[in-house]
């Protein structure tokens, strides 16, 4: 970078090194915005923008969640993770206990031409204590390693159109766990989505059936030791299931989790508030 | 200039480094900047000053993925799978 010149240059080093590159996909626009005069930036002030909302049903501050479908056509979400009960709340229907800031999704009304809203339909596991620890091959595989995959498994398809069994996708992030990501595995157009990968695909990891597996071939497992998580939906349309957020939900114990210091990974080392 | 930007900053806690070779492009103010870190840091996020919308969680979510060890030294935002700013970049990029 002291190499660099002029105001180029720096995207060339990008390229340069693609292959330790991350994308991260971002919830809003504000990586795109340049403001290059007074009255452009007098426009955005009176828009209002410089105070952006957070998505709605989104709050990173938020105790924890979420969601429980509570439509048996989308069996239900919810259960343990990492020996901690997750907090089962109601799902509101559309139209009938939903809240003005919940996020909601219409599993029945989809039309073709809402392909494209479809399109924005994310689901989002954040892990607020991630801790990532190296265990030996012979060690038990993590138990939670199917339960994580049933909550997150909506067994019908978001979309009518698709196949029931399509579900969704687990998809966990790499070791530092960035996001646990949840993808609608139901081709396309829900194929394009993820909300995080790198550039030759490796952030957008396996399954989560496979999260434990040797995957960098050096006989130890990469166990994920989950002590809270936090699942939100985003979407760009509206109508049908509701992710509520239960503001007044207390925290979940926190487990203590013993670690031997060279298992430690870094971003164990500074939990989330909250 | 710079002095607006100083007035801006008011009482913020922040380190301000000057660049007098502003003139010559981006990159001094960023070759400035690198100069003036301490030794001990990982990374940095190159924020740009014409970018007023990028929020801490925008941040938080770089700062979150950016991992080294695991071959993510060069954080990069994207919306919509376009590339935008800021980029969190690995120490091990400074020099080069």
């Amino acid at each position: 970078m002291m190499a660099l010149s002029g105001d180029s240059g720096a995207r060339k080093l990008i390229d340069e090194h693609a292959d330790l590159v991350a994308e991260i996909e971002m919830d809003n626009d504000s990586v795109l915005i340049d403001i290059d005069t007074p009255e452009a930036l007098a426009e955005l002030r009176e828009a209002g923008q410089t105070k952006r909302a957070a998505p709605a049903g989104l709050d990173h501050s938020a105790n924890h969640a979420e969601l429980v479908c509570e439509r048996s056509r989308c069996g239900s979400i919810g259960g343990e993770i990492g020996g901690l009960e997750l907090e089962r709340l109601q799902i509101a229907v559309a139209g009938q206990r939903a809240r003005h800031d919940d996020v909601v999704f219409d599993l029945d009304q989809i039309e073709a031409e809402d392909a494209a809203r479809a399109l924005e339909l994310r689901v989002e596991v954040r892990v607020d204590h991630p801790l990532l620890a190296r265990q030996a091959a012979r060690s038990p595989r993590p138990r939670f390693d199917p339960s994580i995959s049933s909550l997150l498994t909506i067994d019908q398809s978001l979309s009518p159109a698709q196949p029931a069994a399509a579900g969704f996708r687990v998809i966990i992030g790499d070791a530092d766990l960035v996001d646990v990501l949840a993808e609608p595995d139901i081709g396309r157009p829900f194929a394009g989505l993820d909300a995080a990968r790198d550039v030759n695909g490796r952030h957008r990891s396996a399954p989560i059936s496979a999260a434990a597996a040797d995957r960098d071939g050096d006989e130890a497992e990469d166990r994920l030791i989950v002590t809270r998580m936090r699942i939100w939906l985003s979407c760009a349309a509206a109508a049908g299931i509701v992710v509520r957020r239960d503001r007044g939900a207390e925290t979940l114990p926190r487990r203590e989790i013993k670690m031997q210091k060279d298992q430690h990974h870094n971003d164990a080392e500074s939990p989330a508030s909250g | 200039m710079a002095d607006a930007v100083d007035d801006a900053l008011g009482k913020l806690p922040v380190e301000r480094v000057r660049n007098p070779d502003y003139a010559d492009g981006l990159s001094t103010s960023l070759k400035r900047g690198l100069a003036a870190l301490p030794a001990d840091i990982d990374g940095v996020v190159v924020c740009l000053g014409d970018m007023p919308l990028i929020a801490g969680r925008d941040l938080d979510r770089l700062i979150a993925a950016f991992n080294p060890l695991e071959g993510r030294a060069i954080v990069v935002p994207t919306r919509r799978g376009k590339r935008g700013n800021p980029v969190l970049w690995s120490r091990q990029f400074f020099p080069r």
